[in-house]
């Protein structure tokens, strides 16, 4: 269950990740214009809305992989947006996880190395961190595909391994961007109970985007995105 | 849904009574409304006038005794019948959200107001659907079913969206008019 639930009713929500107002331009097409989200400890959000309203860019902008041209973004009372992409990166890496529609596993690296990667990256030691991946490639159902490459493997079993490299190093919010997006239902199905089921056990919070309703309604709350703005309430009321 | 070859198909699996044959429907059909037990003795009946089940004998099991019945050998052919025939694939197009639709539209009403407000609804239809299927112990019938209503209520909220589209082309072109 969510962490939010254990609060006392009339606590009001504080948000782990809170965004105003954001505005973002690729080029001269403006993908976010005014931009405002709210993402509680433990909440699973799905950002909806049609191809080009700007779900991925949020994303982005959100996940501190790109700045936002105007806006804020605050993450546990920290400004996000003004930070050096040095503390960025080191955000992602130890406080974020990140899933996208293609797993983007290293293809040279078996699912236990991939998953393995970020403790290494962290300072795990070898056996550590392949113990550690092997646990997490347990909890995902993927255990017996540890040694086979990404090309070995099935496109759910691949995204499983890819959501167990995300939630590895124990991060606060996982950003999913479109994570069952080329999978067939069933496989979609499974992917998103194990992403779900875990991150309610661990009180990990999860922003996933996705164009597919039945993929959203894993989620505890929806907000759609139309014309780079939320049409419907994003913001805690 | 046809109760008679519901329960001609449960059934199929051996003799039962009346009482067991509600019961396993229930179960089976957890998102159906659960059969009357008056519903269930006027359809076997029915079936034993028809030559499609036979009283198999009587069973009391410590308790009152109970009418089992087996299916018979047109029962099984009548049966193989209708769950080899084709349903007709219903348009669905009568339904009220579309009639709401197109009447808001024709009286200068918010159709747009509506189909945000149908959208969440079924969106919160879908979380408790979903909710239910992915239970720990969830059965598979009840997984199922539940599948079967959320793929229905997908179908509605995308034909919603490309509706709510064409709402804006429709505007702009009453506009430039």
């Amino acid at each position: 269950m969510s962490n939010r639930e254990d609060l006392p009713e009339d606590t009001p929500p504080v948000p782990l990740l809170s965004a105003r107002d954001l505005v973002k331009a690729h080029g001269r097409t403006l993908a976010l214009s005014g931009a405002s989200v709210d993402l509680r400890a433990g909440e699973i959000l799905a950002v909806t809305g049609t191809s080009g309203s700007g779900k991925s860019t949020l994303l982005h902008c959100l996940a501190g992989i790109v700045r936002p041209d105007e806006g804020t973004v605050t993450y546990a009372g920290e400004r996000l947006d003004g930070l050096p992409e040095k503390r960025r990166s080191e955000l992602r890496r130890t406080e974020f996880g990140v899933v996208f529609q293609f797993g983007q596993l290293i293809p040279e690296l078996t699912a236990v190395d991939n998953v393995a990667l970020p403790l290494l990256l962290a300072g795990a030691s070898r056996a550590d961190a392949r113990a550690g991946a092997g646990e997490w490639l347990e909890r995902f159902g993927v255990r017996g595909q540890a040694e086979l490459r990404p090309g070995e493997m099935s496109g759910g079993q691949a995204q499983r391994v890819a959501l167990a490299r995300a939630l590895v190093t124990g991060p606060r919010i996982v950003f999913a961007d479109e994570p069952t997006g080329a999978l067939d239902s069933l496989a979609s199905e499974q992917v998103m109970t194990a992403l779900i089921g875990t991150a309610r056990e661990s009180g990990t919070a999860v922003l996933l985007i996705t164009h597919d309703a039945q993929v959203a309604a894993y989620a505890d709350r929806e907000i759609r995105l139309a014309d780079g703005t939320v049409a419907t309430a994003g913001v805690a009321a | 849904m046809s109760t008679r070859h519901i329960l001609l198909g449960l059934l199929a699996g051996g003799p039962s009574h009346g009482y067991d044959l509600k019961r396993r429907h229930d179960e089976r059909f957890p998102q159906a409304r659960p059969l009357a037990y008056g519903q269930v003795y006027t359809t076997l009946q029915r079936l034993v006038r028809d030559g499609l089940a036979e009283v198999d004998g009587t069973d009391s099991d410590g308790g009152p005794e109970r009418t089992t019945y087996r299916s018979t050998a047109d029962g099984s052919r009548e049966l193989a019948l209708w769950a080899g025939e084709i349903a007709p694939p219903a348009p669905f197009v009568t339904n009220e959200i579309f009639a709401k639709v197109v009447v808001s539209i024709l009286a200068g009403g918010d159709p747009e107001a509506y189909l945000r407000a149908q959208r969440a609804a079924h969106m919160e239809r879908m979380r408790e659907l979903t909710a239910v299927k992915t239970a720990k112990g969830t059965d598979l019938a009840t997984v199922l079913s539940a599948d079967y209503a959320l793929n229905h209520l997908d179908a509605d909220l995308r034909w919603m969206a490309t509706t709510a589209a064409r709402l804006t082309t429709l505007t702009a072109e009453v506009d430039t008019a």
